[in-house]
């Protein structure tokens, strides 16, 4: 074996591509050679390669945001459509127009809804 | 094996030796061609389309090896082969799509496993079958490494991540959205310096061990 041991930020150094280029040969020597160096190296390395799944899940869980303003602002209008039709109605044939407020009332008091749907979005 | 100097002529990078040589780590400079452009340009076989994505994408070739337990020398080793047979491919015309890193990653990843699998046989006498080769053999393109962390645990990081700064997670997609971008093609984009998007990335990278990592870290 050959030098020292790699140190936590040498090694994370390393695998972002960021190391020192006067340490670089001595530090992959002692690694290639180090079986504790090589391993700690090896755990590095694979929480790299984690944080590209983390990345993507990420991306898709912002994608599914914008969705989610969409959803509030369609309901919002389906809201209104149900208060103009109560309001123009004042009819005995409700059952239409009570079927269209209870699910225009919705969103009015129960977010809970919209992040069910979003979280839908995001597992999906 | 061929030696790094055998390699070079191959790869076109007379002109950059050295900046093959030391491929494990990426030119601090942004590459001013677009990845699309330099994949067309490598498939109708010109050198430097080639020499450029070996400086772009090796690095992330030798982690993904790293990953594996390979050490160091000989994932850099099998990182070097893994471009050269890339390259042969396509002077035999057998190359229609270029997908990188993730096609040279798949080729390193064949050749480890060829090589483990010839260690292995060689010490029993014997030849014995690897599922996971069989896996690589039937789909080249099989993200094995995908499968290092849990699910779960994946979980746990984005929401990590997401109580990090708006910057800090900007950076931190632009690095690891899969675009290949050096640190200081992030840097331009995000207009920090390079040093800055680096300290970012740290920082992040800190709060996300212990999530991904679970009860091993420390």
């Amino acid at each position: 074996m050959s030098g020292r041991h790699a140190t936590v930020a040498e090694l994370e150094l390393y695998v972002l591509g960021a190391l020192d280029a006067d340490r670089i040969e001595a530090f992959e020597a002692h690694c290639a050679a180090c079986d504790a160096c090589a391993a700690a190296l090896a755990g590095e390395a694979s929480l790299e390669i984690a944080f590209e799944q983390v990345a993507k899940r990420a991306a898709r869980v912002q994608v599914a945001r914008p969705l989610r303003a969409v959803a509030y602002g369609a309901a919002g209008v389906v809201a209104m459509a149900a208060a103009v039709l109560l309001w123009i109605g004042h009819t005995p044939a409700t059952g239409a127009a009570e079927g269209t407020a209870a699910v225009g009332h919705a969103p009015m008091d129960d977010g809970a809804i919209l992040d069910a749907r979003n979280d839908a979005l995001d597992g999906g | 094996m061929k030696a790094i100097a055998d390699v070079l002529p191959l790869l076109g990078a007379a002109a950059a030796p050295s900046a093959v040589v030391r491929v494990a780590h990426p030119p601090t400079r942004a590459l001013p061609a677009d990845e699309p452009a330099l994949c067309a340009a490598a498939l109708r076989g010109e050198r430097e389309a080639w020499s450029a994505l070996v400086q772009r994408h090796n690095h992330r070739v030798v982690v993904a090896l790293l990953a594996r337990g390979v050490r160091v020398d000989k994932a850099k080793d099998l990182a070097q082969e893994a471009w050269m047979r890339l390259v042969e491919q396509q002077r035999q015309g057998r190359l229609e799509r270029l997908q990188l890193p993730g096609l040279a990653i798949a080729q390193a990843t064949f050749l480890w496993l060829e090589f483990a699998r010839r260690e292995t046989a060689a010490r029993r006498h014997e030849t014995i079958d690897e599922p996971a080769i069989a896996a690589v053999l039937a789909d080249p393109r099989a993200d094995a490494e995908s499968r290092l962390v849990t699910e779960e645990r994946v979980e746990c990081a984005v929401e990590v991540l997401s109580s990090c700064s708006d910057s800090a997670r900007k950076v931190f997609r632009l690095a690891y959205g899969g675009d290949g971008l050096s640190h200081a093609e992030v840097a331009e984009r995000v207009g920090l310096s390079l040093q800055r998007v680096r300290q970012i990335l740290c920082e992040v990278r800190a709060k996300l061990r212990t999530a991904l990592e679970g009860e091993e870290a420390t």
